[in-house]
């Protein structure tokens, strides 16, 4: 089980509603999760939750939250921060990479991070299946084309070899040829490099080649309520 | 180290008002070290103009005017010390040896100095630095003349070059010694002093030149000084003992057998019942002489400070602008395993970044501009500015600067790490 969460509730402020109220939900390794629901529904909150950004304090906050079996919770905020590093890869909306260094830099800068070991082959080599030439990979981030920079993302957010790979509504700023172009070859990385998948996104036409297709209201019983 | 890369090219990607802020550090420690190193450089010498010389005897007066007209030729003596009170004290057991200073004339308004040969043997400067002769020798006889080295130079005269002494001291005296041509003997090194600026000629000289002469100016009686060139040129061996008793003498120099002898002999000038008299111990007037300037040294020193402070806040402002538009890049910097104090390292490293340089420029900017000004302010002012700007008290500044940025800085850089924290997907 790469994702187990039971009874967790989150709320931002101790006298708010709760935005999430999950009694259980699980992902299996291997499972390419698409997540869909609309905004302002809990999906980024679950996904800071899952990359270890927000935690849910037990106080007001009750419940386990587990990846890769590491309840996050229990991880100082400075392990979580190289925790993130090591396990988990995250591709946005948009505005992915440090827009002054290259694209090669990037990479690196996420390898620095994760303490990753022959980072330099493998960023190269992501960085040709992803069709960044070295040409490109040697261009400042903010001069790359959106497209160009999601595919930089994707090797950036692959390069310590994550067990889980997050995805935000990653293709909302591309047009239909890039967007079918990304979401095949963010496929074929995560089925290369066995990682699971939780992609999230409104626009369920993305959703082909998913193992499972889910809405957040289905388990999240704070987002039925609204 | 990836945090400087990462800084370096943060701050590269922002050159424009990267360049604009490295500038305004630049202008502050330009400013800041101008002051220190002019204020250190003329501290320095100021106190290197006299040195080796236990007292200095005048007329009763206030100890800085006395320092002043003898050692920097500054204003007037207001009375004279007369011959026999000089002729006293140089015989006192105590004393070692006594440089007469008589003032009053003047060669195109540079002052000229009535002396003895002590002046050259035993005036020091600096720490205790003898003058040297970069050319001739010392007076010998009561027509000549020793110059200066600035004298020399800016007048363009050399060993055997004849001139007239001028009664006062504007450069444009109406009552000029005419007739009585000195001839250039020596010319002394450089010393940065007011040494370099004045004319030395022996006392007999100058009681010469004044003789016939009557309440400053000159008798229709005046002698042929044809007749009493004649009259020293053998005399010149016991100059000043064969001295008619007219000539007074403004102060004197005075070095001690011991120096246990200072007090004593200060008290006993200063005490002195047939004529009022003034002794000072030069490196204690000088300090005194330094203190007075010492509220426009330390305003100097606060308007440097400030003109500082003011840059280094635009240097902050300019850091809190960015990271309203690195909002995003610090999102990707969490996302990626960043912790947040990484994010307010980042935001220090760039302030030290943009002052290291502006240090640097500001650096690079005063050597030049010294490079430029050092001999026009020795022209003029006398003062020696020396290049070397790694001083320890520079050193010390710079740190200081670094330090203060390093204060400063924590208003961009917590505010980013407060983004850091809270920031969320």
């Amino acid at each position: 089980m790469l994702i187990g969460i039971s009874d967790l509730i989150y709320r931002y402020h101790k006298n708010s509603q709760p935005i999430l109220d999950i009694p259980t939900w699980q992902v299996e390794a291997g499972e390419r999760v698409f997540l869909h629901g609309p905004s302002g529904s809990g999906k980024t909150t679950l996904l800071n939750l899952l990359a270890g950004i927000l935690v849910c304090n037990q106080k007001h906050n009750p419940g386990t939250l587990e990846v890769l079996g590491q309840p996050l919770h229990r991880l100082r905020p400075g392990q979580r921060d190289r925790w993130r590093a090591q396990h988990i890869g995250v591709v946005f909306q948009q505005f992915n990479l440090i827009p002054y260094l290259n694209a090669l830099q990037n990479i690196q800068l996420g390898a620095h991070f994760g303490k990753g070991k022959d980072t330099k082959s493998h960023s190269h080599e992501l960085l040709e299946t992803l069709g960044i030439n070295a040409s490109l990979a040697e261009k400042k981030c903010s001069q790359l084309s959106i497209g160009q920079q999601q595919r930089v993302a994707i090797a950036r957010s692959l390069i310590n070899r994550p067990e889980l790979l997050i995805v935000d509504e990653p293709t909302s700023a591309l047009d239909a040829e890039n967007r079918a172009a990304f979401m095949q070859l963010l496929l074929r990385q995560v089925e290369k490099h066995n990682t699971t998948l939780l992609f999230v996104s409104h626009d369920l036409s993305l959703s082909e080649g998913m193992t499972r297709v889910e809405a957040l209201s289905d388990f999240n019983r704070a987002g039925a309520r609204q | 180290m990836i945090l400087l890369r990462l800084a370096l090219a943060s701050v590269w990607s922002r050159k424009g008002s990267a360049l604009l802020t490295i500038m305004a550090i630049a202008v502050s420690v330009f400013v800041l070290m101008a002051v220190e190193q002019v204020r250190l450089q003329a501290k320095n010498s100021f106190g290197n103009t006299v040195s080796g010389i236990d007292l200095i005897v005048g007329a009763r007066t206030g100890d800085i005017n006395l320092l002043l007209y003898s050692v920097f030729r500054i204003g007037h003596a207001t009375n004279n010390v007369s011959w026999q009170s000089y002729q006293q004290f140089a015989s006192n057991p105590q004393v070692a040896w006594t440089i007469p200073i008589a003032l009053g004339d003047s060669h195109k308004g540079f002052p000229v100095v009535g002396t003895n040969s002590n002046y050259f043997t035993h005036f020091n400067y600096g720490n205790k630095k003898p003058l040297s002769f970069s050319q001739g020798k010392p007076f010998n006889s009561t027509y000549d003349v020793v110059l200066g080295s600035e004298v020399a130079r800016k007048l363009g005269y050399s060993i055997g070059h004849s001139l007239e002494l001028a009664h006062g001291m504007a450069s444009t005296s109406f009552s000029k010694h005419t007739g009585s041509p000195f001839k250039t003997v020596g010319i002394l090194s450089s010393t940065g002093t007011p040494v370099d600026q004045a004319l030395y000629v022996p006392l007999a000289a100058i009681d010469a030149i004044h003789a016939g002469w009557q309440q400053g100016a000159a008798t229709p009686t005046n002698r042929k000084p044809e007749e009493h060139k004649h009259e020293h040129e053998h005399e010149h061996e016991h100059e000043h003992e064969d001295l008619n008793g007219d000539v007074s003498l403004s102060a004197y120099m005075v070095g001690l057998k011991s120096k246990l002898a200072t007090f004593t002999l200060q008290r006993t000038i200063n005490n002195y019942p047939e004529e009022p008299l003034s002794a000072i111990l030069p490196g204690v007037t000088l300090s005194q002489l330094w203190q007075l300037m010492a509220t426009m040294e330390n305003t100097l020193r606060v308007i440097s400070l400030l003109v500082l402070l003011a840059a280094e806040f635009g240097l902050a402002a300019m850091l809190l602008a960015s990271i309203r538009e690195r909002n995003r890049e610090i999102t990707v910097l969490r996302a990626i395993g960043a912790p947040p104090w990484l994010v307010l390292l980042l935001i220090q490293a760039e302030a030290f970044i943009i002052t290291t340089l502006g240090c640097l420029l500001g650096l690079a900017l005063l050597s030049a501009v010294l490079a430029v000004a050092a001999p026009i302010l020795a022209d003029h002012y006398g003062l020696l500015i020396s290049a070397n700007l790694l001083t320890p008290t520079t050193v010390i500044l710079l740190g200081l600067i670094i330090a203060s940025v390093f204060i400063v800085a924590f208003i961009p850089s917590f505010s980013a790490y407060r983004q850091a924290t809270l920031k969320q997907f």
